[in-house]
């Protein structure tokens, strides 16, 4: 159950996406998600559309990962698609009943914002898919670099979030335990009425939290044990390096969301 | 009450856990289930508290097969207690009281059941009554330990599961633990079965009737304490387990006196005072 929480795992393949450097990739990803904020017309969300399709195609991940990665999503998409048919207002009353007026533009609008938000999460998932999560982490850290002249804690930032990302499979197993464990002194949430489900997260939840924090003491004390400070002026083992095929796609991404832009 | 698994085996993703085990836990026991890690050890301590929903084979319990929820899974059995690994972890209560509660609360108790059973748990894991109030998150490693124990013992199971119980506790605090499960299991007149995964050989030399043995999710063997450490060492070294020192000791005096010692108890103090009087009997030997 734990594991459908993660949208977009990190999915081992060799693609010319997973190739590239994550920094491109970030960068593409913003540009492109900034764009396709502003795509107005029906061509301009087919033209997004076919740009999407084709980066999942390209990162060779099997098409089933994306659909399984959309369903914890589903609920919030559904919720906004209804939202817009109730509430939406416009001048072309499709079907009314009592206080309930349905426009067609309601429904227009529901399905721009659905399919929109439909593209920003394949996109999304595409970049996670094809980078590991501990690059992605250096990528944005080295993005980010300049800020630290301002005096931003850049590489303190950079380290909290290497943490919170490696600590993820250690925190769902300790869930799990937590959840047998509970369960074998009676606490079965399986066979609870949902109302009695709601609360019923305590005894998972304040347990998980309690072994949390004593690992972050821990890790905190391990850390300052081993020298390690800030982290700041630290190399790494794999310095990112700008290729020519990233020259290429951050060219080919630039030009694309040009012409999508001036097309929208 | 009599555990029995018959041919049961687990499979977890493409991973055979468990492979044709029987096995017959009999009441009144204390049996210890060892392996090295990856044996498959926690799985099939899972598998008897309910745990593991599907697997093939069977569960009997008093000869009943145990019973299944529609889809034909198992469900977890309230009779077999279960303490997991670092129980201490699990405790969420505000109280010392609402945490010892808990299981019975869930399984709807009332207030005077609960008091009862509180005031019959507390002895037997040698807690004060005034420390009901307080906050667990505020106890010592150990005595948060035993609470998490006690509030496994409260609802009276007949079968009592622990993962490495004494794991991270110092010497003494170990004997205290094991001791007091002895006595809760004394207090149950022949009915209360007690399994432990340990990998403290010690421990399980001087503690328990019977042992389980695992190696690479197959159990191997089912036999006395007595039986596996005097004259089955094989099957411990086949596991890549070692004997006990005092065990170790016996088997070095057996060679350098070049005869058996006789014994049948594997419990430390019997193995020395054996020890002592073969040692004696050498050097009044020399002697002469």
């Amino acid at each position: 159950m734990p594991n459908s929480l993660l949208i977009g795992r990190f999915v081992e393949r060799d693609s010319v996406l997973h190739r590239l450097d994550p920094r491109t990739k970030l960068l593409g990803m913003l540009i492109m998600m900034a764009v396709f904020l502003t795509v107005k017309s029906w061509d301009g969300y087919t033209a997004a559309t076919a740009f999407v399709l084709l980066t999942a195609a390209l990162s060779r991940i099997p098409i089933g990962l994306f659909l399984r990665g959309l369903l914890p999503v589903l609920p919030i998409l559904s919720f906004a698609l209804l939202y817009h048919i109730m509430f939406g207002r416009g001048e072309t009353v499709l079907w009314s009943y009592s206080w309930l007026h349905i426009h067609a533009e309601g429904v227009v609008e529901g399905i721009r914002i659905v399919w929109r938000i439909l593209l920003l999460i394949l996109l999304a998932s595409v970049l996670t898919g094809t980078t590991r999560p501990l690059s992605l982490a250096q990528g944005l850290e080295t993005l980010l670099k300049p800020l630290s002249k301002l005096g931003v804690p850049i590489e303190q930032f950079s380290l909290m979030i290497v943490i919170a990302i490696r600590f993820i499979p250690t925190i769902l197993d300790e869930l799990n335990r937590i959840l047998l464990a509970q369960k074998a002194r009676g606490h079965d949430l399986s066979t609870m009425p949902p109302a009695k489900r709601l609360f019923a997260f305590v005894p998972i939840l304040v347990p998980l939290l309690v072994t949390t924090v004593q690992r972050a003491e821990q890790l905190t004390l391990a850390i300052d044990a081993r020298g390690y400070g800030d982290g700041r002026g630290r190399t790494t083992y794999r310095p990112l390096a700008f290729g020519r095929i990233d020259y290429l796609a951050l060219g080919t991404v630039a030009l694309l969301a040009a012409a999508l832009y001036g097309f929208a | 009450m009599a555990f029995q698994l018959k041919g049961a085996s687990v499979t977890i993703g493409d991973r055979q856990v468990l492979t044709e085990i029987d096995c017959m836990l009999e009441s009144g026991r204390w049996i210890s289930l060892i392996g090295r890690t990856g044996a498959g050890k926690s799985t099939l301590a899972k598998l008897l508290k309910g745990l593991v929903p599907d697997f093939k084979g069977e569960y009997w319990i008093n000869g009943q097969p145990a019973s299944r929820n529609r889809r034909g899974q198992m469900q977890v059995l309230p009779q077999v207690g279960f303490v997991f690994q670092y129980p201490e972890h699990q405790i969420f209560e505000t109280t010392v009281y609402r945490e010892l509660s808990f299981s019975l609360r869930m399984r709807g108790a009332g207030t005077e059941e609960i008091d009862k059973a509180i005031s019959r748990v507390l002895p037997l894991v040698g807690l004060a009554e005034e420390m009901l109030p307080l906050s667990p998150l505020q106890l010592s490693g150990g005595q948060k330990r035993r609470i998490a124990i006690a509030s496994v013992l409260i609802s009276d199971p007949q079968l009592l599961i622990l993962d490495e119980p004494t794991a991270a506790l110092d010497p003494l605090s170990r004997r205290l633990l094991l001791d007091m499960l002895k006595n809760w299991q004394a207090e149950g007149k022949g009915l209360r079965s007690i399994l432990s995964i340990s990998h403290a050989m010690e421990d399980i030399a001087q503690y328990s009737d019977e042992v389980l043995v695992m190696n690479g999710g197959r159990l191997v063997g089912h036999l006395s304490a007595n039986e596996l450490f005097l004259h089955r060492s094989d099957l411990l070294e086949g596991s890549g387990l070692p004997l006990p020192d005092y065990i170790e000791l016996l088997k070095l005096m057996e060679q350098l006196s070049g005869r058996p010692i006789q014994i049948d108890s594997c419990r430390e103090e019997d193995v020395l005072a054996a020890v002592e009087t073969v040692w004696q009997d050498r050097r009044n030997s020399y002697a002469e």
